[in-house]
């Protein structure tokens, strides 16, 4: 695979290695490794029983593994959860409330237990509940909440001491597809204030749009990790082209094309991307016709997560 | 509110938001003041202290529904509702301490029973100071304060203990800890009770000699300590500390050393006997709380083998801080045995007093050498067990099918060979001390045959985790 993308220093704000963790029964992950680029938003995915929840969980140090190392923000979270804690917030699959009591005062409670000093806790309860949506509700009882508002309400509680690292197990899991949106927005929002966002999800429709980096997860081994660029996979087009057959002189055809950004070679199927309209795209055509690359068939690739998703499940 | 409640410690402020509700103040007020007006208004003035009485009768009785029922239930709780409420794992993401955490919960979950409580407490003491016995009726009142304070610590303790149990269930059930807290201190408040309802005798301990009222203040002020404590570290485990294994062999030894001082009550004891009996007493506190502990603690394969790994690998350290404590305790066990046996050996020939006859012989002899190891081998035998029964069950009461298995060997089948059959029989299902060592003869098959079944239950556990795994991974 040939990419014009230059590498540049890049900055791992999560760093895991060899991780195995057991239950009594079965090893839930089989010694792996990844790294996250600080900034990003990266989608866990996976079928059920994959894994995801127990790596969020050894991630935010809430499980002790078997064996691995698990560094965050530069501290050995598995050597010192408490130091890692400080720099993490994590949502599980359940929301995880005191619904006898108000956004306020659940608010008021974890910013005591993250040590927010006294004359701060007021305005960083504030300070959370609009950028939730959820200002007009601060005195109410968290039962009388709204499911989304619910949701909303957990990820206030994980992000009242603004973590460098936010951990999501299923956030949007029995959310229908407005609030869906909305929750998408919030992680964009919550990405451009600095702030390292993982996301696991069956849903992968709606990761598509923010997710930058992708970890595949099946049986407990990382099928996949690899950067995504939203914004640029966003104004990129895919082409596939059959060939009847193989030739010397494809790679420097394809080459020579200076729109073209990437491209994949498998026998005589050919996947490029490339940035442009659709005169750009007959260009392709014409180029490689011209160059003598016998082509069966070219035609546009609509390519999304799920599919990218899929297609290596399915490997 | 918010500036009144500034300062104190945020989880019994969350608690007093949860559980004091105003509704509830009133109705709690109301209701004790009208069994007040009811006992003060149908009681014969007459009578100096007939007053004072029955209110110490309300008093007491509401601070054992309050604290000792009610509130032990709550405490039980406390860590099994977050649990369930799935808010168990906020509260370890944040940096609070444990201490905090651990008063919190010890005074927060039962922050409403304390307030009820407290007010009949206070009703308790007044009352008291207007009684016949004024000293000896406070003595009492400060015993049961200690009392609800070990239940209370004891039960949340115990659901630390359980909580890797429960995390990978999807309701977390803590009735048996309620259970034992319950019976632990109402034992407790029984003992209390008798002494101060009994006249003025006298405990020897260690040859020192206390009124049973101080010493029952002191005993039970010792077991609240030690409760407390096993909250505070057990809130630190909980909270990924590492607490090492002092904490629990201190805990060991101070129950020892507690119990071996109670040798000097014993009748017609002279200097040797005492020792001996000081120590097998000592020996047998250090058993029991490797069962204790074995019953309690998770024992699961995962564990056995992160144990083997570091042992091999020479990492000592991280070895004892991963020991559980009922391998601790049974390292204490071990270490005691020489002892045993030196002294039995150096104190041979001693007569035994009648009433530690059936435990140790008539008199020190080889059989009281052989008796400790004899003891050692019924350990491992059921320490055997209990691990095969948890490697092996993949679900279910594992714990409750160890208790029943126990049960049958030392309660059931011992029962019935003593009915039916001749007397070297009772020797293979207890240790029991004599001159024909019967017992160590009979449970050495025994133990050879559960370590053997333990070999194979591991083998078995391990090859089917393989072949789920290379399922798992192929599929």
């Amino acid at each position: 695979m040939w990419d014009k993308k230059q590498p540049e220093t890049i900055n791992y704000i999560i760093e895991v290695k060899d991780l195995v963790y057991e239950y009594p029964d079965f090893r839930a992950l089989h010694g792996i490794s990844f790294k996250i680029q600080e900034g990003s938003i990266s989608a866990l995915v996976g079928p059920n029983g994959a894994g995801k929840t127990t790596l969020l969980k050894c991630l935010a140090a809430l499980y002790k593994p078997y064996s691995g190392s698990v560094n965050i923000n530069g501290v050995d979270v598995l050597a010192d959860p408490r130091k890692g804690h400080e720099y993490i917030g994590f949502q599980s699959d359940f929301f995880g409330l005191y619904y006898e009591l108000t956004p306020r005062q659940a608010l008021q409670y974890f910013a005591e237990a993250y040590n927010i000093p006294d004359n701060n806790i007021d305005k960083r309860i504030n300070e959370v509940l609009y950028k939730l949506g959820l200002s007009n509700k601060i005195d109410a009882k968290i039962m009388t909440l709204s499911r989304g508002m619910r949701q909303r309400m957990a990820i206030a509680q994980a992000i009242i001491h603004e973590p460098k690292v936010l951990l999501m197990d299923e956030p949007a899991s029995g959310l229908d597809p407005e609030k869906r949106q909305a929750l998408a927005h919030l992680f964009k929002e919550l990405n451009e204030q600095g702030m390292t966002i993982m996301v696991s999800s069956h849903i992968l429709s709606e990761l598509d749009d923010y997710a930058n980096h992708l970890i595949i997860l099946n049986n407990g081994n990382i099928i996949q990790g690899k950067e995504r660029d939203v914004e640029v996979e966003k104004d990129l087009q895919e082409v596939q082209i059959r060939l009847l057959a193989n030739t010397a002189n494809l790679e420097e055809a394809i080459k020579s094309i200076p729109f073209v950004r990437s491209y994949e070679i498998k026998e005589k199927l050919v996947n490029l991307k490339f940035k442009g309209d659709l005169n750009d795209q007959e260009n392709i055509l014409r180029i490689l016709v011209s160059k003598g690359i016998p082509i069966h068939a070219f035609y546009l690739r609509e390519t999304n997560l799920q599919e990218e998703y899929l297609e290596l499940i399915n490997k | 509110m918010n500036n009144l409640f500034a300062k104190i410690n945020p989880e019994i402020k969350k608690n007093y938001w949860l559980e004091m509700t105003t509704s509830r103040i009133l109705i709690t007020l109301v209701l004790i003041s009208l069994v007040a007006g009811i006992l003060i208004l149908s009681t014969n003035t007459k009578n100096d202290f007939r007053l004072a009485q029955n209110m110490q009768y309300l008093g007491m009785g509401g601070y054992i529904f309050f604290i000792l029922l009610w509130g032990l239930r709550n405490a039980s709780n406390s860590i099994a509702d977050e649990l369930n409420n799935r808010t168990w794992d906020f509260q370890r993401m944040t940096p609070v301490r444990p201490s905090t955490l651990a008063i919190g919960k010890l005074f927060g979950s039962t922050i409403f029973n304390w307030f009820a409580g407290g007010i009949c407490f206070v009703i308790y003491i007044v009352a008291s100071l207007f009684s016949e016995h004024v000293g000896i009726n406070l003595q009492y009142g400060l015993m049961m304060l200690f009392v609800g304070l070990f239940g209370h610590s004891i039960v949340i303790a115990l659901s630390l203990i359980g909580i890797e149990k429960f995390r990978n269930q999807r309701k977390a059930r803590t009735g048996l800890y309620f259970f034992i807290g319950l019976l632990a201190s109402g034992y407790l408040a029984f003992v209390a009770s008798e002494i101060t309802r009994s006249k003025l005798d006298y405990v020897n301990w260690f040859n020192i000699t206390f009124t049973q009222n101080t010493f029952a203040i002191i005993t039970i002020v010792f077991f609240a300590f030690w409760a407390v404590f096993a909250l505070y570290r057990n809130m630190r485990k909980e909270l990924q500390f590492l607490n090492g294994p002092w904490g629990w062999l201190a805990f060991v030894f101070s129950i020892m050393v507690f119990v071996a001082g109670f040798a000097s009550e014993t009748k017609e004891i002279n200097f040797s006997s005492y020792w001996i009996i000081g120590l097998f007493m000592a020996f047998f506190a250090a058993i029991l709380t490797t069962y204790v502990m074995a019953l309690l603690e998770p024992k699961e394969m995962v564990m056995f083998r992160q144990l083997l790994e570091l042992f091999k690998k020479k990492k000592f350290a991280q070895f004892f801080n991963k020991l559980p404590a009922w391998l601790l305790s049974l390292m204490v066990v071990l270490l005691f045995i020489p002892l045993l046996v030196i002294a039995s050996a150096i104190l041979s020939q001693t007569i035994i007093p009648d009433s530690w006859e059936r435990y140790l012989g008539n008199q020190i002899g080889v059989h009281t050498i052989v008796f400790p190891i004899t003891i050692l081998f019924f350990i491992i035998r059921d320490l055997a067990i209990m691990s095969i029964v948890n490697i092996s069950f993949k679900k279910g009461r594992k714990d409750f099918t160890v208790m029943v298995i126990l049960f049958i060997l030392y309660g059931v089948l011992p029962f019935f060979v003593n009915k039916i059959t001749n007397d070297a029989l009772p020797h293979m299902f207890v240790p029991i001390p004599d001159e024909t060592m019967l017992s160590l003869i009979l449970v050495t098959p025994q133990v050879i045959i559960a370590l053997i079944l333990l070999v194979v239950v591991w083998r078995n556990n391990r090859s089917n985790y393989d072949q789920t795994n290379a399922a798992i991974t192929s599929a």
